[in-house]
């Protein structure tokens, strides 16, 4: 814990409302005031989803987004998440929910998994060529997923995994495999050698030591990896879209076709309650682990 | 490695079986989908089931189906356009035809969709819709409040535009985005050339009249188009702008006629609150597009079957009429009758049999070199470049596509 | 056999991702060059080799030079704006301040939102007849104008806006980690020596959060070249082709002008740019600290 500014300044004896008192009190109220401005920023939008999810249509085109709800009403949520026609068929959201977490958790779990063990091996087994085999990870990771599209289709197709679910958790692992293996790598690297060593000269090897040693002091590095990779599968929408068919559709595609829906009056409130009932599990992880989320960086997660 | 992808990339007649029919389509919103439902319903009652597989967006639908045929698991039937992107699947051997139901179609249908829906002298798609693309709508309160008649011309519209100012209105009301500007643009070459000229331009992508005087008045004109429309005109969505229309607040908009289902969301008579007109009037030309469903080259003899029995649906007399009261379209085929159809779609089916139909560019011409046109087209709508530069800015990116 | 698995046992481990990651990044980068040299349509097709026929076009169109330019600009700025931002957010939140918890939640939780999400909800707000303007106008500013969306000018500030919306939490939470882990012993030591507090940031604690900025810099990379679903959902390039991005352009050109060919070869260029960039700094910073 670093040092707040005023605890620098603050006198050894405090006498009240002495200049240096006085000095102290406008920092924090300067610093408080900051804080409200940035919480505006980033509150302000959520805010907005909310309270128009709650409007009807007629009080949207009268009043504009930024009121609260006169008459607050729950309509749009139900539409959204039962009613609201994707296409031909009026099922809303439900019906895609499922399909977005059999992809989902799967996914999480594997591409952590290996991404724990590559980075376990690049940071604690060193090998020559160990870190242009980093580099060469994270730099792949650039390609633009757009271009990628056919060669994946054919890939798949060769699988015969083309529009199935495990086509789909097997490309989100691989392209998953850079981020996942460059953050435990660089956690791992501020794990204490002298702990790898001493159980290499009892003769473990390298599993035993990835299992008993090494994954039970991260635990913070894997919510990160847990919550980076979750977020980053169930929001896709580019492989969700290409890779899928209309019985293994995840939720992105239910939600663009309802929200971006060119014709007719757009209901803000409806697509509004379906975005956040699309972005609802992310959220969710956030809210429960976001303190282990800032536990895994501080650990070293963020160690270059 | 790709070499060896590349053999499987371009070995593409797949003979995989569907168990379902699936049908990609992007007509997710509320009137479309009530067009569709008739001919799911239709097809329905042949027998057959319906897999629906609705993506927002016509370029999502396209990336998809096309992402599908390269995965081997291609859709039963795929909404597309007449036109050049229908000949290019046909062209990689992506397309069955089904020639098999449409022994009378040419008798049926206009000859430009027709010859558009043919690959080698055989359909490989059912046209579904024809939807006009340069109409010119006027809020007719608007037009009898400020004293003016329906402009003819460009000239017209823009003499217009001081006394519509006068009175508080937005003179022309505009989406900024490039595919709804494009209708406008279009309706100048029209109105400075005629249907030749836009021949020359569109299809042709023809060098001297790229750099004509008749393009550079063109531009003249178009360059006036920026003092007609509002601040709020860049990137607005095209119903958002059809509201400044509908409420009142603007006095024209030139867009295709989709946008009547606006109006009749909001109680307006097409016709009669809001006047209609294929601008420049006299030009002898609507530009337009038509939805088709293509149909992939499956083997499989039950999906050949499906795909057979779409066609037919799609064809039938009463789908067809049915279908396009919902769309605000008018039907492909010449032998419907007009009654219940509003005033502007009788215009439009009059246009259809006068011969007067032109196909939308995009399904005709390079898809590159329209779309280094369009892109030249928007940039200088947003710019303040001069005509004579926005002609010669045009001419210099289309050339370097060749 | 044995041995041999036990002395590279960390090879071993490694060469299942190493072969994936072969093929389904350097193996389709390969490919996209490939697809590039030919005359690809609607489909990839290798019979049709023009050489670099696509390269020549896509430096004669205009549009490109707009997007490659708007890769630098938005990349920049985005860069600079939620780097600076997200570090001096993570100080304030750093000064032993109530309901600190509260605060983080809040910068943190637009990093649950896609950029889809993100696009839409900054297209509400930036709309000139709907959002912050028609407030600020309600206030009683009715002189007020915010046409960041509908001026080709500053189009790109809306990107960097929403961009940065999205991703200060993920720099804010790295930087404040990284403020955490730094030994207390310096504040003691420039307490007693009389230093100001932004002296010591500027001079002792800033330089010691270097390896956090390696993360930074490639998680935030890979934000602009995947932020194609925020164009596409703020300002669909607009107005003109004034926020056109490489992605988008490459999109365009991929599903909308059927033109596989072109598309693949600013894929290309623009990988090629991002990693003559990256590389050497990948590798300094790997070196300092592996």
């Amino acid at each position: 814990m670093s040092a707040p500014i005023d605890a620098i300044s603050r006198p050894a004896r405090s006498g009240w409302l002495t200049p240096r008192r006085r000095k102290a009190i406008l920092a924090r109220g300067v610093l408080y005031l900051l804080l409200a401005i940035v919480a505006i920023f980033f509150a302000g939008p959520l805010y907005i989803l909310l309270s128009t999810s709650f409007k009807t249509m007629p009080e949207i085109q009268s009043g504009g987004l930024m009121t609260l709800p006169h008459e607050p009403t729950v309509q749009p949520w139900i539409t959204a998440w039962g009613e609201a026609c994707i296409g031909i068929t009026c099922g809303g959201l439900k019906g895609y929910f499922g399909n977005s977490m059999v992809m989902t958790i799967p996914a999480v779990l594997i591409s952590v998994m290996i991404g724990a063990i590559n980075g376990y091996a690049l940071a604690k087994w060193p090998f020559p060529g160990a870190r242009f085999v980093f580099a060469a990870l994270v730099a792949g990771n650039f390609v633009p997923f757009q271009v990628v599209l056919a060669p994946v289709a054919v890939t798949l197709r060769t699988l015969g995994l083309f529009g199935s679910v495990e086509g789909l958790i097997l490309i989100h692992v691989i392209y998953g495999i850079p981020i996942t293996t460059m953050l435990f790598r660089n956690f791992f690297l501020s794990v204490p050698n002298d702990l790898i060593k001493a159980a290499r000269i009892d003769g473990a090897g390298f599993f035993w030591i990835f299992f008993r040693i090494v994954l039970p002091l991260s635990p913070s590095v894997i919510v990160v990896a847990l919550i980076l990779q979750f977020t980053g599968i169930w929001n896709d929408f580019l492989f969700a879209v290409s890779f899928s068919n209309p019985s293994s559709a995840p939720m992105t595609v239910a939600l663009n076709n309802l929200v971006n829906s060119n014709f007719g009056v757009k209901e803000y409130n409806v697509h509004m309650a379906a975005t956040v009932i699309a972005a609802a599990p992310t959220l969710i992880l956030y809210i429960l682990l976001g303190r282990y989320f800032l536990r895994g960086m501080t650990a070293g997660a963020v160690k270059g | 490695m790709f070499t060896k992808l590349g053999v499987l990339g371009t070995a593409m007649a797949f003979a995989l079986t569907t168990t379902t029919p699936v049908f990609i389509h992007w007509w997710t919103t509320g009137g479309e989908a009530a067009a569709l439902k008739i001919l799911v319903e239709a097809y329905e009652k042949t027998g057959n089931t319906w897999k629906d597989n609705p993506v927002a967006g016509g370029e999502a639908a396209r990336m998809v189906a096309r992402t599908r045929i390269l995965g081997g698991d291609p859709p039963t039937s795929m909404q597309w356009q007449v036109g050049a992107p229908l000949m290019a699947l046909a062209e990689e051997g992506q397309l069955n035809d089904i020639d098999a139901v449409a022994q009378d179609w040419d008798k049926l249908l206009p000859k430009v969709i027709a010859d558009n829906a043919k690959y080698k002298g055989k359909y490989v798609t059912a046209p579904m819709d024809i939807h006009g693309h340069n109409w010119l709508w006027g809020n007719q309160a608007v037009l009898d409040d400020v004293g003016i008649p329906m402009p003819k011309t460009w000239d017209e519209l823009i003499a217009s535009a001081d006394k519509i100012r006068a009175k508080g209105y937005i003179p022309l009301a505009l989406g900024g985005q490039s595919w709804q500007e494009i209708f406008v643009f279009e309706s100048i070459l029209i109105d400075v050339g005629g249907r030749d000229f836009l021949t020359k331009v569109t299809y042709d992508l023809d060098d001297a009249a790229l750099r004509s005087p008749e393009m550079l008045k063109a531009f003249e004109t178009f360059a006036k188009v920026r003092d007609l429309v509002d601040p709020g005109s860049p990137s607005r969505d095209w119903n958002i702008t059809g509201g400044l229309l509908i409420n009142g607040k603007a006095a024209y908009m030139i867009m295709g006629d989709w946008l009547k289902g606006e109006f009749v969301a909001a109680g307006k008579a097409p016709g009669k609150d809001i006047a209609c007109e294929v601008f420049p009037a006299g030009g002898k030309t609507l530009v337009f597009g038509t939805d088709a469903f293509a149909m992939t080259a499956v083997k499989d003899p039950a999906t050949r079957e499906a795909q057979l029995a779409l066609a037919k649906t799609i064809m039938d007399p009463v789908v067809q009429k049915e279908f396009s009261l919902r769309k605000g379209s008018i039907p492909p085929r010449l032998d419907i009758d007009k009654t219940g159809f509003d005033p502007c779609a009788q215009i439009a089916m009059g246009e259809a049999a006068a011969g007067h139909l032109f196909l939308v560019p995009d399904n005709v011409t390079d898809a590159t070199g329209i779309g280094a046109l369009v892109d030249q087209m928007t940039t200088f709508l947003h710019s303040k470049m001069t005509p004579q530069e926005g002609v010669t800015a045009m001419a210099d990116a289309v050339a370097a596509t060749r | 056999m044995r041995r041999f698995l036990q002395r590279h046992v960390s090879q071993v481990a490694l060469s299942p991702s190493l072969a994936l990651i072969a093929i389904f990044l350097y193996g389709f980068i390969a490919y996209t060059a490939a697809v590039s040299t030919t005359n690809s349509k609607a489909f990839p097709r290798f019979d049709s080799f023009v050489g670099l026929e696509q390269y020549w076009r896509l430096f004669h169109t205009p549009r490109w030079h707009v997007a490659f330019t708007n890769m630098f600009l938005f990349g920049g700025l985005f860069l600079l704006v939620t780097i600076s931002l997200g570090l001096l957010i993570a100080i304030l939140i750093d000064q032993r301040i109530r309901a600190e918890s509260f605060f983080r939640s809040i910068v943190m939780y637009p990093m649950a939102m896609s950029f889809v999400v993100t696009g839409i909800i900054w297209q509400w707000l930036l709309n000139p007849t709907l959002g912050i303007e028609v407030m600020v106008h309600q206030l009683g500013f009715t002189s007020f104008r915010l046409d960041w969306l509908t001026n080709p000018d500053t189009v790109i500030w809306a990107l960097v806006v929403a961009a940065f919306w999205q991703g200060c939490g993920l720099v804010m939470a790295l930087f404040l980690a990284g403020l955490r882990g730094i030994d207390e012993d310096i504040w003691k030591a420039a307490a007693v020596d009389g230093i100001p507090a932004w002296r010591v940031y500027v001079y002792i604690v800033i330089p010691m959060l270097a390896p956090v900025f390696l993360t930074v810099v490639v998680l935030l990379s890979l934000s602009i070249v995947r932020a194609f679903d925020l164009v596409v959902a703020l300002t669909n390039g607009g107005p003109g082709v004034s926020s056109d991005l490489p992605s988008v352009f490459m999109f365009d050109m991929a599903f909308r002008r059927t033109n596989l060919g072109l598309s693949a070869a600013s894929a290309v260029v623009m990988l090629g740019t991002v990693l003559a960039i990256l590389i050497p700094y990948l590798y300094v910073e790997t070196r300092e600290r592996a």
